[in-house]
């Protein structure tokens, strides 16, 4: 692999010791998929959850050398005690090791936007910028919306690129491998009618037949919301590993349906209406009976806008008593909703509102406490519960999920 | 019989195979404080893969896979060597995290070439394979 004079420096170790193994980790990334140099980047976005010793040893006398996001965290301690949970471990024994990893992002110079939607708050790469990024959702958003550059990395690699400031260039970087091999058209679907919670729809059903596949999709309308976008992108990657998917009229190579194929045929064309869209919602929909024990929303983190819907849903009324309700959010946009009166209506009606995973590993999920059914409007968060606890799904919109926690029961109606 | 392929992550091992036609996730498919494979209805549910040299078709799933991997790895509960048709990125940086010596891309199909319970040497370094070889 070809190295400029400052990676072979970092490489041997001129850098600290930190930005040594990162390079070694990047280099034999690289050379397992024929890379043949590395690519400076413009951002990252990483976890610092995962084994301590990877991170410490990783960061070891290093600092960022790009502009560097954090993930939401799936495992922190720090709000179980507000939430009521109950574990078999010391807390503030967690809370404190925990500390340990934020005071290592701090000196690293990582900004702990705690999110899983960076580019709602701030980390916002611009057409052709390449990146390296973690989150699935986020990679999907990024690459298809903004026509930024990322592969779908893994913790550990985003991490690295962090440290170095590169990424071997390969795989979704390079342009002849961004067409689209998957063509998707909308068959006897009214796109202009479809809700928030039907693009995930759309988007799980989807990835389950591109599996890591480029996809584009034709006849979305162009009115199409933040919210939606990020539902969409969010749901492919959890049924199959789809990280770029072009929306013809919408998104930046895609201005006509054969930019995005680069004047090519697709591999397969798949067509989507009403029976497929019904059939992937019952798919996800895995509880039975009525009693809805949580509610969650944000997953990817909510927008203001889906803060200000569920505040307006409760607005005067109280969550039931034996339903807890979790709005996760990234901390600018909770600072937000506290100037616009949002927080103090959600957290005044019984719910809670933080920066935690608002998705399957959200507190109440994720440390086990007694859940047996969750009801969302996140395809993402819908998929996964059912593999991470012993939780089932219900599945509907903002409404319906915002009724099941007032009333405690599930009366959303199937598709 | 001996095999040439492409380098994931270098080293040298050897052991015992164990061969999986399917896609593989250590987030999932590999249960930590034993190195088995837990997951219900799975083809290699309950066993082991620790010291063995494992082969399989590719990765899927999860880019949490390799801080799973890095955590067996402090376990000594990873296999001993692995060898795929096609790696792809997160079984890729398992490999690389857990420092598993892994080859892909082989001159012929490891899934026809290699059985369950074949003795395997894995030069990860040259890309080599050796199935059965004399003398073991």
């Amino acid at each position: 692999m070809f190295l400029t004079d400052e990676e072979k420096r970092m490489h041997a170790g001129e850098s600290g010791p930190g930005a040594q193994r990162a390079m070694d980790l990047l280099m034999k990334y690289g050379n397992a998929f024929d890379a043949e140099r590395l690519a400076e980047v413009a951002s990252a976005h990483v976890m610092i959850e995962g084994p301590y010793s990877f991170l410490r040893d990783m960061t070891e006398g290093a600092t960022a050398r790009t502009f560097v996001t954090t993930e939401a965290p799936l495992e922190s301690p720090c709000h179980l005690k507000q939430l009521g949970i109950s574990v078999d471990f010391d807390i503030d024994a967690k809370v404190r090791q925990y500390q340990g990893r934020v005071d290592i992002a701090k000196r690293m110079g990582f900004y702990l936007t705690d999110t899983c939607a960076p580019y709602m708050v701030g980390s916002l790469p611009k057409m052709h910028d390449t990146v390296s990024w973690m989150e699935s959702s986020a990679e999907v958003f990024i690459n298809s919306m903004l026509g930024a550059r990322t592969n779908r990395e893994a913790m550990s690699a985003a991490l690295a690129s962090a440290v170095t400031g590169r990424t071997p260039y390969m795989g979704l970087l390079m342009p002849e491998n961004r067409y689209a091999q998957v063509h998707v058209k909308l068959t006897g679907l009214d796109a202009g009618a479809l809700t928030k919670v039907d693009y995930g729809t759309l988007g799980y059903y989807i990835g389950g037949l591109a599996g890591s596949r480029n996809v584009v999709i034709e006849g979305l309308p162009k009115t199409m919301s933040l919210e939606q976008c990020k539902h969409l992108c969010s749901a492919l990657p959890c049924s199959g590993s789809v990280a770029l998917c072009h929306m013809v009229g919408l998104t930046p190579e895609a201005h006509t349906l054969e930019q995005a194929l680069g004047n090519g045929r697709p591999e397969e064309v798949i067509e989507v209406g009403t029976k497929e869209m019904k059939q992937t919602w019952e798919d996800l929909s895995s509880a039975r009976g009525e009693k809805v024990d949580l509610v969650t929303f944000g997953c990817p983190h909510c927008s203001i806008a889906e803060v200000a819907g569920i505040a307006r849903g409760l607005e005067g009324k109280r969550v039931h008593p034996e339903v807890k309700l979790f709005v996760g959010a990234p901390g600018q946009v909770i600072f937000l909703a506290q100037r616009m009166g949002f927080a103090g209506i959600i957290e005044g009606a019984g719910g809670f509102l933080m920066d935690d995973c608002g998705g399957p590993a959200n507190p109440f999920l994720y440390f086990g406490s007694g859940i047996k059914t969750v009801a969302t409007d996140s395809t993402k968060a819908a998929a996964y519960a059912p593999r991470v606890s012993e939780a089932q799904v219900f599945y509907g919109d903002m409404a319906d999920c915002i009724d099941a926690a007032l009333t405690g029961k599930w009366r959303g109606e199937p598709r | 019989m001996k095999l040439q392929g492409h380098t994931i992550n270098p080293g040298e091992s050897e052991g015992e195979a164990i061969v999986y036609n399917g896609l593989f996730s250590f987030l999932g498919d590999l249960d930590i404080p034993t190195g088995t494979v837990p997951t219900r209805g799975h083809e290699l549910e309950g066993q082991s893969l620790v010291g063995k040299i494992f082969v399989f078709v590719s990765g899927k799933g999860s880019t949490a896979g390799p801080m799973i991997a890095y955590a067996a790895k402090k376990r000594g509960n990873i296999p001993a060597g692995m060898i795929c048709v096609q790696a792809e990125p997160a079984v890729a940086l398992s490999a690389i995290m857990a420092d598993i010596p892994m080859v892909d891309r082989l001159n012929v199909n490891p899934l026809e070439a290699i059985k369950t319970g074949d003795y395997v040497k894995l030069n990860a370094t040259e890309g080599t394979v050796e199935v059965n070889p004399a003398g073991v």
